[in-house]
């Protein structure tokens, strides 16, 4: 593209400018009273951002010292768009016509967010990032519901949220304390970072440097729902419209593990023995908390809610499972399987598709068929047998619920293999093999017992006596949405590669990063 | 003689944070609540400010705690907003009466 004569820094970020534009755009376009172009304009303006990231040559490094500009970035922006895309067709139906602008607007303004996310190479746009990812959420939920569990789900999310984000900056502004700066990685120029000053051991050491890590850790560890900041997730899922819980289990995650990859690759990857004990029991209860709370559940809702908890946990596995190559015994570090960060992106995009699948299902599937959002079914005897009249949204839910499952032939099951394998693999050869090995037996028993109250849904919907009064909603976008993502779930499984490919050359010079400024900071010691 | 340095202000701030997360624990008050919150986001900004005076000598930590404050101002006025809600369907901001989500 021939924009050479803009700033850098407004270059670097054209996508998120136009996503944000549009936002806005929408916002005046509401005021001046035509609010039936609020959705068009919003699917309008995210399309021109998918077309504005793909068609944006990656920038240099040095180009700018704010924006951290690397092939994670280009999957990520493409990733957060097309999901979506598919968020804004399913919720659709969910605001009030008077609401409509308000509400596409602040789910892009989300999406923008999780972009700038990913792009920060600065605390003070890294939290701002974070901020603007869960700030819309807490209104979406309550917006156009008169539900009182609505307004008690918002209170919630929104008090918790911004405890968790007190909690991080809290743990941002030692970790500022430590390094003198407030740049996450060397660029621009700029040799001070934050990665530079975590990389010497004693600063790593350093307690307050640590105590700023573990709030840091803790703040995101809400985000994306992982023990033990998991215990607001069946509340807040329960009580948003259904279609708007298909997007809180993929916006915040996904905003979440992007910062957790940064954080931790600041620390160039290495884990002291404590942080790796504490991630590995983060991860463990994680699994097992989310999965023994899920079975316990009769609500299809709260069941999915916690299932959410699960995944991370599982994503947890990959994320300790790191950029691979590190190990000193790996013998084969370009293979993909052994990158536990391609099968943790592979499969936080995954279960962004099946879980916004399985809410529309339930979002699609009504007691008494009003276009509002507050009558989907929510206990499994609502849903009891409704796979006769409405087939293909029962097939549409049985395959989403399948892929959430791990069984073959869905995308899902590839996710959970990766993440395994990679788990397996990565620390292959070292003391921590053995450790590693008990994390998978303990995520593959997980699985099994998942398997128990997804069935169960499933079994409610095909094998129950048909419940009286069961609709499905008329809102053709919903079915668009729920058709692409049960389709969606199944092309992956078929042809892994589109995204597992990309997934994998986003993170795949992750691992030799603190080596190369190591080696430029000797050289530069060298030189002076 | 004592001069005030670096540690007295991460005391204060250590001070302030607690009293933050005492508050928003035990108040049930959403009002009360949100207090605790501005406590653990200006404890952040004392942190700040003192490691930007005392450690670094720029003015990146004073230019986070503006940003800072411009968010918290935000975030309240989305926090009120939403009480204003929860008090038009319930008569109350005691977040305790909101009961209604459970298995």
């Amino acid at each position: 593209m021939n924009i050479v004569a803009l700033h850098p820094m407004v270059h670097g970020l054209l996508p998120e400018l136009l996503l944000v534009g549009g936002a806005s755009a929408i916002l005046i376009v509401g005021v001046l009273g035509a609010r039936a172009l609020a959705f068009p304009l919003s699917i309008l303006s995210a399309a021109g951002a998918i077309w504005m990231s793909t068609r944006l040559a990656i920038l240099p490094a040095e180009a700018t010292a704010a924006l951290h500009i690397d092939s994670l970035v280009a999957f990520t922006r493409l990733c957060t768009l097309l999901v979506g895309v598919l968020i804004l067709l399913v919720n659709r139906h969910v605001p009030e016509e008077r609401e409509q602008p308000e509400y596409f607007s602040l789910i892009l303004f989300s999406l923008a967010g999780i972009m700038l996310v990913s792009v920060a190479n600065d605390l003070v746009l890294l939290f701002l990032a974070l901020e603007l990812v869960s700030v819309p959420t807490y209104i979406l939920i309550g917006l156009s519901r008169k539900d009182v569990r609505a307004q008690e789900a918002t209170g919630k999310y929104f008090f918790l949220g911004a405890f968790a984000a007190a909690l991080m900056l809290y743990g941002f502004s030692f970790l500022y304390g430590a390094a003198g700066t407030m740049q996450l990685f060397p660029a621009g120029g700029e040799t001070r970072s934050l990665a530079a000053a975590l990389a010497r051991p004693e600063i790593l050491a350093d307690k307050l440097t640590l105590v700023g890590l573990l709030l840091v850790i803790g703040g995101l560890a809400f985000k994306v729902a992982a023990v033990p900041m998991h215990f607001y997730v069946a509340d807040v899922y329960q009580g948003a419209a259904s279609a708007m819980t298909g997007m809180l289990g993929f916006v915040p995650k996904f905003a979440g593990f992007i910062a957790l990859i940064r954080v931790f690759s600041m620390t160039g990857w290495v884990l002291s023995d404590g942080m790796f004990w504490l991630l590995w029991a983060m991860a463990a209860l994680t699994m097992t908390v989310g999965n023994t709370l899920a079975l316990m559940q009769q609500n299809v809702k709260r069941t999915l809610a916690y299932s959410s908890v699960a995944h991370s946990g599982y994503m947890l596995v990959a994320l300790l499972a790191g950029p691979g190559g590190l190990a000193p015994n790996a013998a084969d570090t370009e293979s993909p399987l052994r990158n536990g960060l391609s099968a943790m992106l592979f499969y936080m995009v995954m279960y962004g598709v099946m879980n916004l699948g399985a809410f529309a299902a339930v979002s699609c599937l009504r007691k008494t068929g009003d276009e509002g959002d507050d009558d989907s079914v929510e206990r499994l005897e609502d849903a009891s047998g409704c796979a006769r009249k409405h087939p293909w949204a029962a097939l549409a839910l049985a395959i989403c619920l399948l892929s959430l499952m791990g069984m073959p032939p869905t995308g899902g099951f590839l996710g959970k293999l990766y993440v395994f394998s990679s788990a397996m693999s990565s620390e292959a050869g070292t003391a921590r093999a053995m450790p590693m090995l008990a994390l998978v037996i303990i995520g593959v028993l997980n699985s099994a017992i998942a398997a128990a109250y997804y069935l169960r849904i499933i079994a409610a919907c095909y094998l129950g006596k048909p419940a009286d009064g069961i609709r499905a909603s008329r809102c053709r976008m919903l079915h668009v949405g729920l058709a692409a993502c049960a389709v969606l779930v199944m092309a992956l499984f078929l042809r892994p590669g589109v995204l597992f490919d990309r997934a994998h050359s986003a993170v795949a010079d992750m691992g030799n990063k603190p080596l190369s400024t190591e080696t430029s900071a000797t050289a530069e010691l060298t030189a002076k | 003689m004592l001069t005030i340095g670096l540690n007295h202000y991460l005391v204060l701030s250590a001070i302030v944070f607690s009293l933050g997360i005492l508050c928003m624990v035990t108040k049930r008050n959403a009002l009360g609540i949100l207090i605790g919150v501005e406590l653990v986001l200006n404890a952040a900004n004392v942190n700040l400010v003192a490691f930007s005076r005392y450690q670094t000598g720029a003015a990146d930590g004073h230019m986070f705690a503006v940003f800072v404050i411009l968010l918290a101002a935000a975030e309240a006025a989305i926090g009120i907003a939403i009480f204003m809600n929860f008090y038009n369907t319930l008569q109350t901001i005691d977040v305790d009466r909101g009961d209604e989500l459970r298995n």
